[in-house]
């Protein structure tokens, strides 16, 4: 079963969180829900949670995890230990007009010429952390729309709520090429 | 003449700011403040107490359930609530785990960079380490091939351009003692320490529903029910389970954690010099073995210790507990230098200090959103070094030997506890001591329910009618920092008043009505700077507290970077 966990939570008093055979993919968002755009990765988990039609309308449903990270922390590391694929969707200022989208490579968190929403350093400490520990995810994609506002709030700016459906399908895009590469579901 | 300023100092959530005056390499004074208001108090005014502690939990995302813990019992004291036996022992099995997993994070993750140069093991030679750690410990991870690959990814990290969780230490500083081949042994320890940490803390998951902040808490008891015949509830697997997690606790804690403390320490014999301070101490004791009450069952005796006399263990009387406010930013109906009690605290907030982004606070008149928490006037530290201290001049045994045989050990004198790695020393002491009484409260608990006593809460006075129209009661604690009291007035059913004193505000407070300094800023006097603009040794003494200032302010960091801005003037 694809499942929503919450920043550190163990959901359903779960004992095994992303224990258990076979391949594991992750949808990481990451956001603040009171400081306006910055809330953009976890609004995208809630609504993929919402509309799970999409995320079972691919080659492996039952592999794929959708975390609300929240504002990181360590408590997000056994959600994230060698996972097949990870996207993390954030808000990310590439000094871009506000709405427009970026899709990375996610070795570019462990550097620090991009900055990304305002828990940055949570994302990319998370993984360092994975590196030293070895258990770094097999791929890393890191997806995310050029904010307008970060500032008390609890609603996204028109501009980025209009990038949102696109944004979601690049998301989708990137779990369904991994689990074909990886032979899923056939 | 120098003024160091270091802010924040914690490494998590939270904000502490220290100005330190330092004359011929040594800090001569000091100042510490909390920079943000919490405000917790005001929140719950006026609400239905049975629900306080959800909300009081929130006060720090680290220091899950101590608060809920501390404000049932506040409400428990003031309704005259005894809970069962099993509500107990559940309640302590979740406090057990949450200082062992806090103790070893907070060693490792928060405090070991601050004794361990993480590029010191670059230099390492792997079989050099692994020939100290087998010498140290039958702790298994210990090959060369092991250490090359533990050194070979933090050189892949180093070599990425950016040391991330790294990024704030101050490496090559000369204070630095270690020779490379124990940095590399600690460093593999930090990381290890990792997985251990998310394993063990699953016993909340099992006693509170989730982690963290657990659920299962209830005015009266717990909420987790008890049933050898149910699938989903505390039942003999999940005992099994819970046992499981106490032995992966043991084995890191006895192989790992406290050979790693006494080897760190041996290299650094001058810093059981540094760092006393007032050397009063404090503790409200508890994780009680009998009833709410009775405080000579607690797991952590009650009582205080003055100027480090342990021959006496003083008694406590919650009435002598004040809180002033001459140097924080707050009012009192009778003025600044007034003094409260708890039960008639007041929080309001009046900021009077200088308009950020500022270089200096206004030390002579009011700097911190800290008040300045005293016992009958006096200063008192709180926390594991505090505990072990009164549980010692108490008399218990088990703590008598621990502290006895480390002592023996390091070749030091009782009074080399009262110091920076005093604190340190106690803590992992203190660690060892409770994974004993993990094994006796889960047996406890196994036998209760194979005897039938499936009771986890008295809800006998759960409907608000049943209760008097006025009442009140403390919910004293001991949390992994320390000292922590809930104070809680009750009136025609809704909180009335309500105050958390919380152990670092003990520790971190600012100077009082009388001009006593509080711990941190006492025990910073003295204090070897070597290098100005590297402040390692004051980050040593403060992070030996532990400090949670999210836990004494409250407020998280809303742009989540952590900035340890040091100034040199």
């Amino acid at each position: 079963m694809s499942g929503v966990a919450g920043g550190g939570l163990d959901p359903g008093g779960g004992l095994d969180p992303g224990d258990g055979p076979g391949r594991r993919y992750v949808v990481l968002g990451l956001g603040n829900r009171i400081q306006g755009d910055e809330a953009l990765g976890s609004l995208v988990i809630e609504r993929l949670a919402a509309d799970d039609a999409v995320i079972r309308a691919l080659p492996d449903p039952a592999s794929i995890d959708l975390v609300d990270g929240g504002t990181v922390g360590l408590a997000l590391l056994p959600l994230l230990e060698d996972v097949d694929g990870l996207v993390v969707v954030d808000i990310i200022d590439g000094g871009l007009s506000p709405g427009a989208r970026q899709d990375l490579d996610g070795t570019l968190l462990l550097r620090r010429d991009i900055v990304m929403g305002v828990h940055d350093l949570g994302a990319t400490e998370l993984l360092a952390t994975l590196q030293l520990m070895g258990a770094m995810p097999r791929r890393i994609r890191v997806v995310g729309i050029q904010p307008k506002r970060v500032d008390l709030g609890t609603e996204l700016t028109s501009e980025v709520e209009a990038s949102v459906p696109e944004l979601i399908r690049t998301v989708l895009g990137h779990l369904r090429a991994w689990q074909t590469e990886d032979g899923s579901g056939g | 003449m120098a003024r160091v300023v270091v802010d924040p100092v914690t490494r998590i959530e939270g904000h502490l700011r220290i100005e330190a005056q330092v004359d011929n390499g040594a800090v001569t004074d000091a100042w510490s403040s909390g920079t943000m208001f919490r405000g917790m108090e005001l929140i719950v005014q006026g609400r239905d107490p049975r629900e306080a502690w959800i909300w009081t939990q929130r006060i720090c995302g680290v220091c899950t359930t101590v608060h809920a813990i501390a404000s049932v019992q506040a409400v428990e004291d003031a309704l005259a609530i005894s809970p069962p036996p099993n509500a107990r022992l559940m309640r302590n099995l979740i406090s057990g785990a949450q200082f062992i997993q806090d103790h070893v994070i907070h060693f490792y993750h928060l405090h070991a960079l601050d004794w361990v140069d993480v590029t010191g093991c670059l230099t390492a030679d792997p079989q050099k380490t692994a020939d100290l750690a087998q010498k140290i410990s039958p702790w298994p991870l210990s090959s060369r091939a092991y250490f090359t690959e533990v050194q070979a990814r933090v050189k892949a990290l180093v070599d990425s351009g950016q040391l991330s969780i790294f990024t704030n230490g101050y490496w090559g500083n000369p204070a630095y003692k270690l020779p490379p081949e124990a940095d590399l042994m600690a460093v593999a320890h930090y990381i290890e320490a990792l997985s251990w940490q998310r394993d063990v803390i699953r016993m909340h998951a099992i006693l509170g529903g989730k982690n963290p902040h657990p659920q299962t808490f209830l005015v009266g008891g717990m909420a987790a029910p008890l049933d050898p015949n149910s699938p989903n509830v505390v039942n003999p697997l999940r005992m099994d389970q819970m046992a499981a997690l106490v032995r992966t606790m043991r084995t890191f804690v006895e192989q790992v954690y406290v050979p790693d403390v006494k080897a760190i320490a041996s290299f650094y014999p001058e810093w059981f010099t540094y760092g006393a301070g007032h050397r009063n101490y404090l503790a409200y004791g508890g994780l009680p073995n009998g009833a709410l009450n009775d405080t000579s069952l607690y797991t952590f005796p009650r009582g205080i210790i003055l100027n480090g006399d342990l021959s006496t263990v003083h008694p406590v009387d919650q009435t002598k507990i004040t809180e002033a406010i001459a140097h924080s930013y707050y009012t009192y109906p009778g003025g600044d230098q007034a003094t409260l009690n708890p039960f008639d605290g007041v929080t309001a907030p009046k900021y009077s200090g200088p308009t950020p982004p500022y270089d200096a606070l206004d030390t002579a008149n009011k700097y911190s959103w800290l008040k300045s928490p005293r016992y009958d006037g006096q200063v008192m530290e709180v926390g594991p070094l505090a505990r072990m201290l009164v549980a010692y001049g108490s008399g218990v045994q088990k703590v008598q030997d621990l502290v006895n045989s480390t002592l023996a050990e390091l070749n030091a004198q009782p009074a080399a506890l009262f110091s920076t790695l005093g604190r340190v020393a106690a803590r992992a002491l203190e660690t060892v001591y409770l994974l004993d009484w993990m094994d006796t409260w889960l047996a406890e608990l196994g036998k209760n329910m194979n005897s039938g006593d499936l009771r986890t809460a008295d809800t006998s006075k759960w409907e608000p009618s049943t209760w008097p129209a006025e009442a009140q009661g403390w919910g004293p604690h001991e949390a992994p920092r320390g000292a922590l009291g809930h104070w809680v007035k009750i009136k025609n059913q809704k909180i009335e008043n309500y105050q958390a004193v919380v152990p670092s505000t003990w520790n971190a407070g600012p100077r009082d009505e009388n001009g006593q300094t509080g711990p941190y800023e006492a025990s910073l006097v003295g204090t070897p700077v070597a290098v100005l603009d590297q402040p390692l040794e004051i980050l040593r003494t403060i992070h030996s507290f532990d400090p949670c200032l999210a836990c004494a302010v409250h407020v998280v960091d809303a742009t989540g970077a952590e900035k340890v801005r040091v100034e040199v003037r």
